[in-house]
């Protein structure tokens, strides 16, 4: 994209002086040959020289951009903006910057003004359905990725990104799921569907019985489980199952439509039909299963396409989900081969090497970030807990602060840097830390931490009481523990 | 460059004086050098550790390797003992190559294998061994301690040993990992400790790893449910009762893979000290009443700084930066650290990891056996570590390596540095259990260490520069024969007499101070665990002296 940009603003310079002609030559060249970086200060003078210029100002900020300086680059895009609201390069460029730094929602509606401006611009409006994804945003981001997989069936990008919003559908229907009622019979065949789909046979088996045990006939659940007894080697118990389900009368469409329509095939309508009033937690659960079922045929048909950037996102997701981080490392660093330098790809690479505690790969990706945005929480803190797993205290700390000074609310960055301040040593601001992450605490080690911290600050009766609540929360976990795997053993029919 | 206090001649004023360090003068100077070399093939010892790995992943397959290293024929030179796994299911010694082997030093590095002649070939999947002389007749006594079968041997003083398990009323049944022998009751008599690690059996079939893949890996600890540990007392007469219950021992089950004692807290009555896989370590502090109280948590040592449990292996209970407190050195796997608690007194301990630069050199490590001695004899207890990961196909899943070669890590004055390479550790193999005693009296410590599915390395201790030392052999008269839970100093170095090991071995060759240039000792204080207090003036340095305890 970033060529038709370049030469859209290049008009701008046109009737300039000799000198300033020949540094728009020479940043052009550099720009043409990707060299962004040299390319901002000869921009930067040549802004300096003509201030009014909003050609010039575009350069730049498109130079920052693609440099990677998106934080920089925002403010010379919108002073462009300013002089020109309906200037594409311009409201491309601020919503992709906007995107870069993770901040989708102010990167809508730039780039949708940039879509109803020229609706056959691709390139844009899969940025603009990319960001309503990150949004949230989940039906629009479906209108905006069916209309590209109409439109251009080949690209592997908006087939990803419709599987995406599937899954982030299914996903949001199953949060507000859980709102409604943890313990709702619904949640429970959901969760166990996602426990199987890891191969979590014995945990699987456990929830679809206690879906099984409120909800004898809804469709399916008998069927997963004559799945979960196939899988684990139990053909007879298998059997006895698809009996049942194949004994289930059918459903009432008039007080199940949802089921219905799911039983017909007829996903996209659960998903696009009007909502009236707050949906039950029957319909959240079909919403769910439909999303899901969307979602495997948007990524089946990804996967039927050449390798692509996307399809390697897609493998390393799945390979995250089952918790195979290596494995979800050299996927991001697959599709990093296809889109080179791509900060989001680095961002998940950078997250997979810390969830595979490859701390040092994962610190010199983090570094690597953190030189085009120092600013990132999430870069900071991936740095400064690796340096922290490594033994290295002192250096961990300053990424921390970073992470906190960016994010206020990132509460693992304050239990990391409370446990680096302890090591060093700094008990009274390390207990301030630990005292914020407390809400973190579900083994007990935040309490245990906060605890030994007291004790060295000769604050005897606080240390007592954290450590009694970390030996509380430790007890409670061994207790359910020992439920879980009481419950969780296979066992013929019920 | 590390800061490190060396000794520079004896200060006249420091001698008898409790506390004043004859290491007192400071230089900052190079750790002097360690280095081994591997002699194991030359020396005749060619045991290879049959753990009989299976595609099912039995947790068991992963975890033998115990060592015992002791005189048993009371030639002067330690011998070698390796445990040794068995076939599975069956859990029985089918084969020779199962066999616990029994290799005596015949000296000049020379070992034969008396396996045989000695009657140890021993029965069922073996796992650790503890050498102590139970019954006080000079010879030393061997428990092997296997899944879900012990056997106690008693050294006939002959070169032969007779299994006495059933007659001293030892009982079998659950998963023992290591054991160890010390005086807890202080009657003179050595009692044993017998760590277990969780409920097991063949039938048990958890399936871990990926099975899409069908990738299968040893499942995680918390899948199994620990077992409390067990004491036996020694009534004397050949007999032992089991006493953990009413020790307090029966209420705190955990997944324990090791134990070490040591009196912490200087009361004269020796504390336990066990690891836990994947759960907050035990430190059992004896109530001098028969009981034991645990107390890991509020001492501190039942966890790092971070509150979060590690795989805890070997362990380690001694003075290891010579404040006369012994501390406690535990080897987990990478990513963990070897977590390092120094005792801060008055009954506490305080992470030591960061501070002793022992985080971050053993960070990218899986340790089991460990052993903290002097190797270059400058007066400061170094650590050797039998590395490798638990799980053999871990690189699937984490940036972690299974084979690794062991390391060497010098004190110098209470902060270590990695001298692995240099100390000529190359072997990268899946290294289980190790066990220390000088072989070829240098006054070197030398190393002995197990490997799953490969020969065991023999590591002489060929460091170049020469350095004073001591072996002190202890003798019990109204304590226990091996005087194990004696405590001595010599100056600023504080050593109890035991013979656990690290991971589920023992080292039962007397007690080793190295004294730099130190060739005349002034002053060894020695409180034998009956309460006599003897006093040794002015003892030669470089010898193994035999101390016997005065009546």
């Amino acid at each position: 994209m970033l060529p038709a940009l370049f030469l859209f603003a290049a008009q701008f310079l046109q009737g300039q002086s000799e000198d300033l002609s020949a540094k728009s030559a020479q940043a052009r060249q550099l720009m043409a040959s990707g060299r962004f970086e040299q390319a901002i200060p000869i921009y930067r003078q040549m802004v300096k020289a003509e201030p009014g210029n909003p050609g010039l100002l575009l350069n730049l900020g498109l130079a920052q951009h693609m440099a990677g300086h998106d934080r920089e680059a925002i403010p010379t895009l919108e002073s462009v903006l300013k002089a020109q609201p309906d200037s594409r390069p311009a409201l491309i460029s601020l919503g992709s910057a906007r995107l870069a730094l993770n901040q989708p929602n102010e990167a809508i509606a730039p780039l949708r003004k940039a879509v109803n401006a020229q609706p056959a611009d691709h390139e844009t409006r899969g940025l603009l359905a990319s960001a309503l994804l990150d949004a949230k945003r989940l039906d629009e981001a479906g209108v905006e990725y069916r209309e590209l997989t109409d439109a251009v069936s080949e690209d592997p990008r908006s087939w990803y990104g419709l599987g995406m919003t599937y899954q982030a559908t299914a996903a949001s229907a199953f949060e507000q799921l859980q709102k409604a009622g943890a313990t709702s019979p619904y949640v429970a065949a959901l969760v166990a569907d996602t426990r199987v789909q890891r191969r979590q046979f014995r945990s699987g088996f456990f929830f679809y019985n206690e879906a099984a045990k409120q909800l004898p006939n809804l469709h399916g659940i008998h069927a997963a489980l004559a799945d979960v007894y196939r899988k684990t080697g139990h053909s007879d118990w298998a059997a006895e199952e698809d009996a049942k389900e194949r004994a289930l009368p059918p459903a009432d469409c008039k007080t199940h439509p949802a089921e219905c329509q799911f039983a017909g095939g007829h996903d996209l309508q659960i998903l696009t039909q009007p909502r009236r009033g707050a949906w039950s937690p029957e319909a959240l659960y079909w919403r769910a299963k439909a999303a899901n079922e969307l979602a495997m045929q948007a990524l089946f048909r990804l996967g039927q396409m050449p390798p692509s950037a996307e399809l390697h996102q897609l493998r390393a997701e799945i390979a995250r989900g089952q918790g195979q981080h290596l494995e979800s490392a050299r996927e991001w660093r697959e599709a990093l081969v296809l889109m080179p330098g791509d900060r989001r790809l680095r961002r998940e690479l950078a997250a997979s090497l810390f969830m595979a505690q490859d701390y040092r790969a994962a610190l010199a990706e983090a570094e690597s970030m953190l030189k085009g945005d120092s600013k990132s929480s999430e870069m900071n803190f991936i740095a400064g807990d690796s340096l922290l797993r490594l033994e290295e205290p002192e250096r961990a700390v300053a990424y921390l602060k970073g992470a906190l000074s960016s994010d206020p609310g990132l509460l693992a960055a304050d239990a990391s840097l409370g446990l680096a301040l302890s090591r060093l040593g700094n008990h009274a601001e390390a207990v301030a830390h630990l005292e914020k992450a407390l809400e973190l605490d579900d083994d007990g080690s935040l309490y245990y931490q906060l605890g030994r911290a007291y004790q060295a600050m000769g604050q005897r009766e606080k240390a007592t009481g954290a450590m009694a609540k970390y030996q509380e929360i430790l007890k409670k976990a061994e207790e359910q523990k020992e439920e879980v795997a009481r419950e969780a053993q296979i066992g013929p029919p019920r | 460059m590390v800061r490190r206090i060396r000794t520079h001649g004896l200060l006249a004023g420091s001698v008898g004086l409790a506390g004043v360090s004859i290491w007192a003068a400071v230089t900052a100077a190079p750790v002097p050098p360690i280095r081994f070399r591997e002699v194991a093939a030359a020396a005749g010892v060619s045991f290879v550790l049959e753990n009989h790995p299976t595609e099912r992943k039995h947790m068991i397959e992963t975890m033998p390797g115990g060592i015992a290293v002791f005189d048993y024929d009371g030639d002067g030179r330690p011998d070698i003992y390796f445990t040794n796994g068995a076939d599975i299911p069956s859990l029985e010694k089918t084969s020779p190559k199962y066999w616990n082997r029994l290799y005596r030093n015949e000296g000049d590095w020379k070992f034969r294998d008396v396996t045989e002649q000695a009657g140890v070939a021993g029965a069922g999947y073996s796992m650790g061994a503890a050498v102590g002389d139970f019954d006080n007749d000079g010879h030393p006594d061997l428990f092997v301690a296997g899944v879900n079968r012990n056997v106690l041997y008693r050294n006939l003083g002959n070169g032969k040993f007779e299994d006495v398990t059933a007659k001293a009323g030892m009982q079998s049944g659950e998963w023992a990992v290591a054991a160890g022998w010390f005086d807890y009751d202080r009657d003179g008599r050595l009692d044993l400790w017998v760590v277990h690690y969780a409920k097991w059996s063949t039938a048990e079939d958890r399936y871990c790893g990926d099975a899409g893949r069908g990738i299968r890996i040893y499942c995680h600890p918390k899948y199994f449910t620990g077992l409390a540990n067990s004491l036996y007392r020694n009534r004397g007469d050949g007999t032992f009762e089991d006493v953990s219950a009413k020790a307090g021992l029966a209420k705190f089950p955990g997944r324990g893979m090791s134990v070490a004692f040591a009196d912490y807290d200087g009361d004269g009555w020796p504390d336990v000290f066990v690891t836990n896989d994947n759960m907050p370590n035990f430190l059992f502090h004896n109530l001098g009443n028969g009981t034991f109280e645990e107390v890991a948590l509020p001492a501190g040592a039942a966890l790092r700084d971070d509150g979060k449990p590690v795989a805890s292996m070997g362990a380690e209970f001694k003075d290891y930066d010579n404040d006369g407190r012994p501390d406690i050195l535990v080897t987990a796997l990478a990513g963990e650290t070897f977590p390092l608690f120094r005792n801060a007194g008055k009954g506490n301990f305080i992470d030591a990891t960061l501070k002793s630069r022992m985080g971050p050199l053993t960070v990218r490590h899986s340790g089991w056996g460990v052993g903290l001695f002097d190797f270059n004899n400058d007066g400061w207890k170094d650590l050797f570590s039998a590395n490798s990961h638990v799980n053999d196909r871990v690189e699937m899943f984490e940036s972690a390596v299974y084979k690794e070669a062991n390391s060497v890590l010098a004190n110098a004055g209470g902060v270590f540095q990695d001298v692995s390479a240099e100390a000529g550790l190359t072997l990268v193999k899946a290294h289980r259990g190790a066990a220390f005693a000088d072989f070829n009296g240098d006054g070197r410590v030398d190393a002995v260490v197990s490997s799953l599915g490969a020969p065991a390395e023999l590591w002489e201790n060929v460091s170049p520069e020469a350095r004073h030392w001591l072996i002190l052999r202890l003798c019990g008269t109204r304590s226990n024969r091996d005087g194990i839970g004696a405590r001595i100093r010599i100056a600023d170095q504080y050593a109890e007499m035991t013979t656990a090991a690290g991971y589920a071995s023992s080292s039962a060759w007397g007690v080793h101070f190295g004294l730099d240039a130190v060739a005349q000792i002034p002053r060894i204080e020695i409180r034998w665990p009956s309460g006599v207090l003897q006093i040794l003036r002015d003892v030669r340095a470089d010898q193994v002296l035999t101390v016997t305890e005065p009546n």
